[in-house]
């Protein structure tokens, strides 16, 4: 591998976002996987965990291990870009193209906006549409 | 900016089993910006008194050793077990007591007086093309084994794109949530703040309020120092030293009234309740704590009264005392000299 960044191969360990948490309430482990297992099926190491439901201090908390981390990808193992977007707002990887992307569309133009019609009778719309 | 690497431990909230916890780094700076430790009257750093090794004497001497306080039974909802009873040789009561005594030393191991730390102010990067990623922070926290969590790798990327060291309080929170310490919650506590502490010291529970704070704290935190400070002068005002007397705070309260010169209370305590050594520790304290002096005289009394005449604030109060107890003393040592005679 002799890429600066990782790329991603068709078969061999990825370093990626595994879906856990239950409906309306994603919670993410950083795992270290082989690419064709499932999320559910065996995974060969825990190296981190993201919460994407911001807490009462308006924070998103990102746990990983970086030692670790570094081990894989020197092992050869490669990043979803998910991952590489986090790593990039680390610190640990240079910013991601895809979160530059992003930024600029969202500031070109407010997220749209999902609005929500009141069911009559039944239930009054939500105050605050998850955007 | 010296700093000492020095392998400190303190006992955590009474609830708990004894943790080491490693108050890695404490500078000792002379940053005259940095007011924060002479603010509330402290003539010198605390830092640099706390850890040497005469006033560390002093602090233990005056703590003394009270087992039955120490080893008290405390209402933690445990299953009480009874006493157990056992028959042993001399060897084995000796080997027994020595354990004791490892035991008593982790119980009276005093949580050290800092000054406040500085803010952390370290920014990493500013990506200003970032804005709009997100409306949240992203706080990243560093999981590898082998770092203790003074050093650990907190960070922030905030929504307007700058990338930098968590401050105190998010880094506290981030290392507990990941790395939990019994005792010690999240969020502050309610207990903490202005209303409730005060409530809790009214109703004499010093040793729980500093107990808590030491588990829920680092011993630099400004809201240590605050607590501490607030509950140390409390039980100064009032003089309740007595409750406080053989716990492993006694000694951290005694350095906060000589630093604040605000002995003399306590010094007027020892005098009445005639425990001279202590009085004659305070004392030699104090000169220790003022220029870093050992005083010369040798005899006790002589020590006290150098100091009532001269250094002393509350003189009147302190002479009254001195001179009553001096009184007492003349008439015990009389009927003593008496009953000798009368044996011989």
């Amino acid at each position: 591998m002799a890429s600066a960044i990782p790329t991603f191969t068709k078969i061999g360990k990825v370093i990626r976002l595994n879906k856990h948490g239950c409906t309306n309430r994603p919670f993410y482990h950083i795992v270290v996987q082989k690419t064709r297992d499932n999320f559910d099926g065996p995974v060969i190491e825990q190296v981190g965990s993201y919460d994407a439901m911001p807490n009462s201090q308006n924070e998103k908390l990102v746990a990983v291990n970086f030692e670790r981390v570094q081990y894989w990808l020197a092992q050869g193992a490669g990043i979803s870009n998910p991952v590489a977007q986090l790593l990039g707002l680390s610190g640990f990887l240079p910013n991601h193209p895809q979160t530059l992307i992003q930024s600029w569309k969202n500031r070109r133009e407010p997220p749209r906006e999902r609005k929500l019609q009141p069911i009559k009778g039944i239930a009054p719309p939500l105050d605050n549409p998850k955007i | 900016m010296a700093t000492r690497a020095a392998m400190f431990t303190f006992s955590k909230f009474r609830y708990f089993p004894i943790l080491k916890h490693r108050v890695a780094k404490f500078s000792v700076s002379s940053n005259l910006l940095n007011a924060s430790a002479l603010e509330p009257g402290y003539s010198r750093d605390p830092g640099e008194v706390f850890f040497k090794e005469n006033v560390q004497t002093l602090l233990e001497r005056l703590t003394g050793r009270d087992c039955d306080k120490v080893f008290h039974n405390r209402k933690l909802g445990e299953r009480l077990e009874p006493p157990k009873y056992e028959l042993l040789t001399q060897a084995e009561v000796d080997h027994v007591m020595a354990e004791m005594e490892v035991k008593l030393k982790r119980k009276l191991q005093m949580p050290p007086l800092l000054k406040e730390r500085d803010p952390i102010k370290k920014i990493y990067s500013f990506n200003p093309e970032l804005q709009g990623f997100d409306d949240s922070k992203y706080v990243f926290i560093n999981i590898s084994q082998g770092i203790t969590n003074r050093n650990r790798e907190v960070v922030v990327r905030d929504p307007n794109g700058v990338l930098r060291e968590a401050s105190w309080e998010e880094r506290q929170r981030m290392c507990q949530i990941y790395f939990p310490v019994p005792g010690r919650k999240i969020n502050v506590p309610k207990m903490f703040e202005e209303g409730n502490i005060q409530n809790c010291l009214d109703r004499d529970e010093f040793e729980f309020v500093l107990d808590r704070a030491c588990a829920q704290f680092d011993p630099d935190d400004p809201e240590y120092i605050s607590v501490t400070r607030k509950t140390y002068d409390f039980v100064d005002e009032n003089t309740k030293y007595t409750s406080l007397r053989p716990t492993r705070h006694f000694g951290p309260m005694v350095l906060h009234l000589v630093l604040s010169k605000k002995m003399d209370n306590l010094l007027f305590h020892f005098i009445n309740t005639k425990d001279i050594d202590a009085a004659a520790n305070l004392v030699r304290l104090f000169h220790t704590v003022a220029d870093d002096t050992s005083p010369t005289e040798v005899d006790e009394f002589q020590l006290i009264e150098n100091y009532i005449q001269g250094p002393a604030l509350k003189k009147p109060a302190l002479e009254l005392a001195w001179q009553s107890f001096l009184e007492i003393e003349k008439q015990r040592r009389e009927v003593h000299s008496q009953q000798n005679n009368a044996s011989n």
